[in-house]
C-alpha cells in the first residue's frame, strides 16, 4: 500500500523565507536568479598583466589544481589562490603573466585546457586498467 | 631535512620553477630544493599517465595513478569524497513512533543509510539515460512508468512543485513489535516505492549492464536502525533525493578515499657500493643509488642517504559506503565538468567586458 506523501510545510520550496540561514546547497550551486556570477575578473591596478579571478562556489579542489597548472606555464610569473573566508564558498585566484599576450585570462584558459586533457587521459587510463584487471 | 618538506608540500613545482633561476650557478649555491628531473612541460607529461588497478572488491578499490601532479591526484580525491552525487534520505515524515528513540534520532539515522542507485548522477535538467542504447532493453518501472535507465534529477532542477518520482525516491518503514523478544528493525524493512531505481544498500554486488533488479534472494548486510519491544510501533515515510557530499556527508559515496605516496630511499654511491645486497633485498625496490643529477645541496650536502617521496606516483584506496560501486566512484569523479564550467564562465565574462581584453 502506497500512501501519498505530503511533505511538512516547513520543507516546501518557500521554506527559506522563514529563516535567514542560507540553504545547504548554497555551498555548491549558484542561486537560480543569476544574482551571483560564477567568475568575475578584476584587473590589478598596481601590477602589469595581473588579474584576480573570483570563482564562486569552488574551493581548494579547483583552486589548487589551477594554481599548479598555471605554474607549469613558462609565461606565468605568479599564480596563487586563497579561500578568503571559510564560510563563503568562493576562491580568489591571482595570476600574473610575463607579457600582455598571452595575458593572465588566456593563461587560465589554457591551464584549464591542459588540465582537462590530463583528466581525459586519466579517464581513459582508468577504463583500460579496469578492463585489464 | 627541511628541503624535503618543502618539496613534499609543493610537489615538483618548487624544484621546476627554481631551476631557471639556478642555471649557471654551482650546485652548492642552490639551497631551495633538491633538483631532480627536468622541466618537461605537462602536455608531454600527460602521455605518461598510467593507472594500474591493484585490487577490486565489492566495496573497495586500490589503484596506482602515476604521471600526474599531486594537485590533480588531490583534486580527484576531493571530488570523490564531496562531489559524486548519490541518493540519500532527506525528508522524513514520522507517522507513528513509540520506540525509545525519538523522531529526530531515527530521522538522522535514516539520512545516513547508504542507498544504492546507479541512476544518481550529474545530469542536465532533463532526464538522462544512464546507458545509451535501446531503452526497451531496460523496460519501465511498473510503479511509476519511468524508464529504468533514466537518472534522478536534482530536486531543485525538477519541474515538480515539491517532489515527484523523477527527483525523489520514497520509502516506507512500517513495523510493529508483537513478539516477546526484542525486535531489531533494520534497513531490510525500508521498503522502496521504486525498488528498481533506488534501494537501501545491502552489501551485495550487482552485475552491471542494465540489471537494476535488486537481488531478491535472502541475505545481505542490513543496517540496524532501532530496537523495539513488545507493543511498540514505528511508521515512517521518507523521501530520498539526489545530493552531493559537499552539502551533507550523508551524500558522500566514500568511506575513505585516500592516496599515499611510496617512499624513495636514495643512497650515495659510496653507501650503495657497500650496501648493495641490502638494497637488492627489497622486493619493492624502494631504494636506489643516487644519480649524478640528484645532487643534494641543503645543509649536509653529502649526506649518505635520504628518504623522499616517489614523485608522480599515487596509491589510491577508495572504499564505498555501498551507495555506489567503488569503481563507479572513481569514474564519476567528474572534475572535468567543474573546470569546463569555470572556463565557459571565464570566457563569457571576458567577452562581456571589453576593457579587460586580453589582459
Ligand atoms: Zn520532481
Amino acid at each position: 500500500m502506497v500512501m501519498p506523501f505530503t511533505p511538512p510545510a516547513l520543507v516546501s520550496p518557500l521554506s527559506n523565507t522563514f529563516w535567514n540561514k542560507p540553504d545547504d546547497f548554497d555551498v555548491w550551486r549558484l542561486p537560480d536568479d543569476d544574482s551571483v556570477q560564477k567568475v568575475t575578473v578584476q584587473k590589478d591596478t598596481m601590477v602589469p598583466n595581473a588579474v584576480t579571478l573570483v570563482i564562486e562556489r569552488e574551493d581548494h579542489t579547483v583552486g589548487n589544481l589551477l594554481r599548479m597548472e598555471l605554474l607549469e606555464d613558462k609565461e606565468v610569473l605568479f599564480s596563487g589562490y586563497r579561500v578568503p573566508h571559510p564560510l563563503e564558498p568562493a576562491i580568489q585566484l591571482k595570476v600574473q603573466t610575463k607579457s600582455e599576450d598571452p595575458g593572465p585570462v588566456k593563461a587560465v584558459d589554457t591551464a584549464i585546457e591542459r588540465s582537462v586533457a590530463t583528466l581525459d587521459k586519466i579517464g581513459e587510463a582508468f577504463a583500460k586498467a579496469k578492463a585489464r584487471h | 631535512m627541511a628541503y624535503w618538506a618543502l618539496e613534499a608540500l609543493d610537489g615538483s613545482k618548487t624544484a621546476l620553477s627554481s631551476l631557471d633561476r639556478v642555471e649557471g650557478t654551482d650546485p652548492p649555491a642552490y639551497k631551495l630544493g633538491c633538483v631532480r628531473g627536468t622541466t618537461t612541460p605537462l602536455l608531454q607529461m600527460t602521455d605518461k599517465i598510467e593507472i594500474e588497478v591493484k585490487e577490486l572488491t565489492e566495496d573497495s578499490i586500490t589503484f596506482v595513478l602515476s604521471g600526474c601532479d599531486t594537485s590533480t591526484a588531490n583534486a580527484l580525491r576531493r571530488v570523490m569524497i564531496a562531489e559524486v552525487p548519490t541518493m540519500a534520505i532527506d525528508k522524513v515524515e514520522v507517522l507513528a513512533n513509540s520506540t525509545v528513540l525519538h523522531d529526530d534520532f531515527i530521522s538522522h539515522r535514516l539520512g545516513l543509510v547508504p542507498l544504492f542507485s546507479l541512476l544518481a548522477r550529474w545530469g542536465d535538467k532533463e532526464l538522462v539515460p544512464y546507458r545509451h542504447g535501446d531503452a526497451a532493453t531496460y523496460g519501465t518501472d511498473s510503479e511509476t512508468g519511468l524508464p529504468l535507465d533514466q537518472t534522478f534529477r536534482f530536486n531543485r532542477d525538477c519541474d515538480c512543485m515539491t517532489t515527484c518520482p523523477k527527483c525523489t525516491a520514497d520509502f516506507t518503514l512500517e513495523v510493529a513489535c508483537n513478539q516477546d523478544e526484542t525486535l531489531e528493525v533494520t534497513t531490510r524493512e525500508l521498503k522502496p516505492d521504486q525498488p528498481l531505481r533506488c534501494y537501501a544498500a545491502d552489501g551485495r554486488r550487482r552485475e552491471d549492464d542494465g540489471d537494476f533488479e535488486p537481488d531478491a534472494s535472502a541475505g545481505g548486510e542490513h543496517i540496524l536502525l532501532v530496537k523495539m519491544r513488545k507493543g511498540q510501533k514505528l511508521h515512517i515515510r521518507a523521501s530520498a533525493q539526489l545530493g552531493i557530499g559537499k552539502e551533507h556527508a550523508k551524500w558522500s559515496p566514500c568511506c575513505t578515499a585516500v592516496f599515499a605516496v611510496d617512499p624513495t630511499v636514495i643512497f650515495s654511491e659510496k653507501v650503495y657500493a657497500t650496501m648493495r645486497d641490502f638494497v637488492d633485498a627489497c622486493p619493492k625496490k624502494v631504494a636506489r643509488p643516487h644519480e649524478p643529477r640528484d645532487y643534494l645541496v641543503a645543509d649536509g650536502a653529502n649526506e649518505e642517504s635520504c628518504v623522499g617521496e616517489r614523485e608522480r606516483h599515487f596509491r589510491f584506496t577508495v572504499e564505498s559506503t555501498g551507495a555506489l560501486k567503488p569503481e563507479e566512484i572513481v569514474e564519476r569523479a567528474v572534475l572535468k565538468k567543474k573546470l569546463r564550467d569555470v572556463q565557459a564562465n571565464l570566457i563569457a565574462v571576458v567577452d562581456n567586458e571589453e576593457a579587460i581584453g586580453r589582459g
